[in-house]
C-alpha cells in the first residue's frame, strides 16, 4: 500500500530529487533502489509482515531510506526521538517488542548500553561512505532477544490492515502509548491530503515535524505520491526565525506544513518582509490552535498563499481541514477546525452520551478508514479510546470539546481531560506528575499548564518534600531531563510546604495555576 | 569593563551548567554546537539572551537574533565583544 507510491514515482519521476537534506539530495531511483536493497537485507535478518524496527537516526536521507526499507521488508516502523532521554526511548523499545533498530554508530553508543533486552539486530547507517549496496552495516547486539511472533496479526505482506508504522505519544499513567497506524489509515490519509493540497511534481514540500510526530507523514508521503521533492529543514532553524525565512525562500519552497508556533515566530521576527514569496502557494498548520493575531499577521506578509488549518489526533490522522477565510480585524477567537475531511466521519457527544443538537459542544467522536488500529501492547488504553456505536461502527474519542456554528464549521474549545499542548506536542501532566513521584524525596508532586501566546502552554510544577527530606529545584530539573523529553520538562518547579487542596482534599489545580502563573 | 576571553567562556558556560536549558547540567567547551547538539532550543534561546544581555549589560537586537551569533560560545563571545565599550 503506502510502498507503492514509491514504487510508482520512481517509474514515472526516475530522475527527479526525491529528498533534500543540506547539501546532499536523492533521487527517486535512488531512493527506491537504496530502500529495495535494505528492505531484502532486513528480510534476510528477519524481518517481515507483523514485527516492528525502530528508527533511532537523526532526520537525514538515510532515515527516509530506512523508512521506506522498513515498509517494502513488510514491517512497521518505529521512530525513536534521539532528543528524547534513553530511559524514555527503552520503555519504548521494550513496549513496541522490536525486532530490530536502524541507527547510526554515534546514536546507538549512547542507546544500546541503556536497553534490557536489545533487539534481534541493529543496522548501523554507513553515513558518509558512498559504497554500493546498502547504507547499514548489520551486526547482532549481545544478550539480544527474538521477539515475540504477533499472535492474531496477518502476516501476509499486502494485508491494507496491516501496521505501517507506530508513532508514540504521551501517556497519563507514564507510560507513553504507542499509537499503531495500518497502511490503510495513512493512504486514506494520504490520498485525500495530496489531492487537497493539489500536489504535484512540480512541488517543494518542507518537512519540519521530526518522523515520531504525525505531521511527518504528511511531508513523507503525500509528498512521494505526487513526485514532488521534500526538503528537511536543517533543525536549529526553529530557534533562529531569520535564518528559517532566509531558508525557506532560498530553497524556493511551494508548500509549507508545521505546527503553528512557528510560523507565529516567522511572522513576528522573521523579517519576512526581505524575501517574495511569491512562489510559497500553500501553507498549512496543525497541531495546535494558531493566535488569530499572529495568524493575520503572517498573512498580510505572504498575502499570496492559500492558508489551511488542519486537525486530527496522532489516532485519527487529520480528520478535519479547514481553509481560511477572511479574518476581520476584529476576531479574536481562533480559526475553524472546518469540516470533516477524506472519509471521515465525526459525532458531537454529549456527557448522556447522545449526539449533540447543532451548536451544541460536546466531544468529537471519528470513524472511518483512517483511524488507528490501536495502541500497541495496551488493550485496555484501546478499549478506552476506541467505542462502538449504535450500527457497530468504531468511533475514536478524541478527549477534544468542540462546536458547529452556524455555517455548519467545527470550533475547537479545548479538552475533556489533563492533556495540554506545548509547541504542537500533547502531554499529559500526569507523565510529569509520575516522573516527579519517582523522586525518593518527593512527597506530593504537581503539574499545571498555564497559557502562553506563543507556545501554547507552559508548564509550572510544585512539589512537596517528603518528611525529613530535602527538595532542589535544579537537582529535579535534572532528574526530570534523565526521564522526559525537552519539550516536557517544567520550566519551573517550586519546592513548597504544601500544595493547594479543596475541602474533599482533592488538589486545587486552578489555585495552583494562580499561585505558579507569575514564575 | 572589559573580559577576557576565557572570562566571557566561562561565563557562558556557567548558563549551561545551572540547567537553565532542560537538559541537565551540560560541559560546554567554546566550539561545541549549541544549537545542533539541541542545547537550545526555541525556549532556551531567550533565556539566553536574557542572561547573556543581563551579564555583561550590552543588548541584542531582534535582527541579531541569527544562528550565526548562536551556534558556538565562540560566536556568542564575537557577538558580545562586538558590543562591550572598547
Amino acid at each position: 500500500m503506502l510502498d507503492r507510491l514509491l514504487i510508482e514515482s520512481a517509474a514515472r519521476y526516475p530522475d527527479r530529487t526525491a529528498v533534500i537534506d543540506g547539501a546532499e539530495s536523492i533521487s527517486y531511483r535512488e531512493l527506491n533502489d537504496s530502500s529495495a536493497l535494505l528492505a531484502s537485507e532486513l528480510v534476510s535478518h528477519g524481518a517481515g509482515p507483523g514485527n516492528r524496527i525502530g528508527l533511532y537516526l537523526d532526520k537525514s536521507l538515510d532515515a527516509i531510506v530506512a523508512l521506506w526499507g522498513v515498509l517494502r521488508a513488510g514491517a512497521a516502523y518505529v521512530p525513536l526521538d534521539v532528543a528524547s532521554p534513553v530511559k524514555r526511548v527503552s520503555r519504548i523499545v521494550e513496549n513496541g517488542d522490536l525486532c530490530g533498530i536502524l541507527s547510526s554508530s554515534k546514536r546507538w553508543s549512547t542507546l544500546g548500553p541503556a536497553l534490557a533486552l536489545p533487539p534481534a539486530f541493529v543496522g548501523l547507517s554507513r553515513a558518509g561512505e558512498n559504497s554500493a549496496g546498502t547504507k547499514f552495516t548489520f551486526e547482532t547486539p549481545k544478550d539480544s532477544h527474538a521477539p515475540a511472533a504477533d499472535r492474531g496479526a496477518s502476516s501476509r505482506g499486502d494485508d491494507p490492515s496491516r501496521p505501517a508504522y507506530i508513532l508514540y505519544t504521551s501517556g497519563s499513567t507514564g507510560q507513553p502509548k504507542g499509537v499503531v497506524l495500518s497502511h490503510r489509515a495513512a493512504r486514506s490519509f494520504v490520498d485525500w491530503a495530496a489531492e487537497t493540497a493539489a500536489l504535484g511534481p512540480a512541488d517543494v514540500v518542507s518537512s519540519h515535524a521530526p518522523l515520531h510526530f504525525d505531521l511527518s507523514v504528511f511531508d513523507v508521503f503525500a509528498s512521494c505520491r505526487a513526485g514532488a521533492c521534500v526538503t528537511l529543514v536543517p533543525p536549529g532553524l526553529n530557534v533562529f526565525p531569520r535564518n528559517l525565512a532566509d531558508w525557506i525562500a532560498a530553497q524556493e519552497i511551494t508548500v509549507w506544513y508545521s505546527v503553528p508556533s512557528l510560523l507565529a515566530r516567522l511572522a513576528l521576527s522573521g523579517g519576512l518582509e526581505r524575501h517574495d514569496w511569491s512562489r510559497l502557494r500553500q501553507i498549512i498548520f496543525a497541531g495546535e490552535v494558531f493566535p488569530v493575531a499572529h495568524l493575520r499577521r503572517l498573512r498580510e506578509q505572504i498575502p499570496g498563499a492559500r492558508y489551511w488549518n488542519w486537525y486530527g489526533p496522532t489516532e485519527t490522522n487529520v480528520c478535519t481541514a479547514y481553509a481560511v477565510d477572511v479574518l476581520p480585524s476584529d476576531q479574536t477567537e481562533p480559526v475553524a477546525i472546518g469540516t470533516a475531511c477524506a472519509n471521515s466521519k465525526l459525532l458531537v457527544v454529549n456527557d448522556a452520551g447522545a449526539e449533540c443538537a447543532p451548536g451544541e459542544a460536546g466531544e468529537l467522536y471519528v470513524s472511518g478508514p483512517s483511524l488507528m488500529s490501536g495502541y500497541q501492547a495496551m488493550p485496555e488504553a484501546t478499549a478506552h479510546a476506541l467505542v462502538a456505536r449504535g450500527d457497530g461502527s468504531v468511533w475514536y474519542r478524541t478527549g477534544d470539546l468542540v462546536r458547529e456554528d452556524a455555517s455548519r464549521l467545527l470550533h475547537l474549545l479545548g479538552r475533556r481531560d489533563g492533556m495540554i499542548k506545548s509547541r504542537g506536542y500533547r502531554i499529559e501532566l500526569g507523565e510529569i506528575e509520575s516522573v516527579l513521584h519517582q523522586h525518593p524525596a518527593v512527597a506530593e508532586a504537581a503539574a499545571i499548564a498555564v497559557p502562553d501566546e506563543e507556545s501554547g502552554h507552559v508548564i509550572r510544577a510544585a512539589v512537596v518534600a517528603g518528611t525529613g527530606q530535602a527538595l532542589d529545584a535544579g537537582k529535579l530539573r535534572a532528574f526530570c531531563a534523565e526521564r522526559l523529553p525537552a519539550y516536557m520538562i517544567p520550566l519551573s518547579i517550586a519546592v513548597r510546604g504544601s500544595l493547594p487542596r479543596g475541602s474533599t482534599g482533592k488538589l486545587d489545580r486552578m489555585r495552583l495555576r494562580e499561585e505558579l502563573s507569575d514564575g | 569593563m572589559s573580559y577576557s576571553d576565557q572570562q566571557i567562556f566561562d561565563t557562558l558556560a556557567r548558563f549551561f551548567a545551572q540547567e537553565a536549558t532542560g537538559q541537565g547540567a551540560i560541559a560546554v567547551a567554546p566550539d561545541t554546537d549549541i544549537i545542533g547538539e539541541g542545547l537550545v532550543d526555541s525556549l532556551a534561546i531567550f533565556k539566553l539572551i536574557a542572561f547573556v544581555e543581563e551579564t555583561f549589560g550590552v543588548t541584542i537586537a531582534p535582527d541579531e537574533v541569527l544562528l550565526e551569533n548562536f551556534q558556538t560560545l565562540r560566536a556568542v563571545r564575537n557577538l558580545i565583544v562586538k558590543k562591550l565599550p572598547a
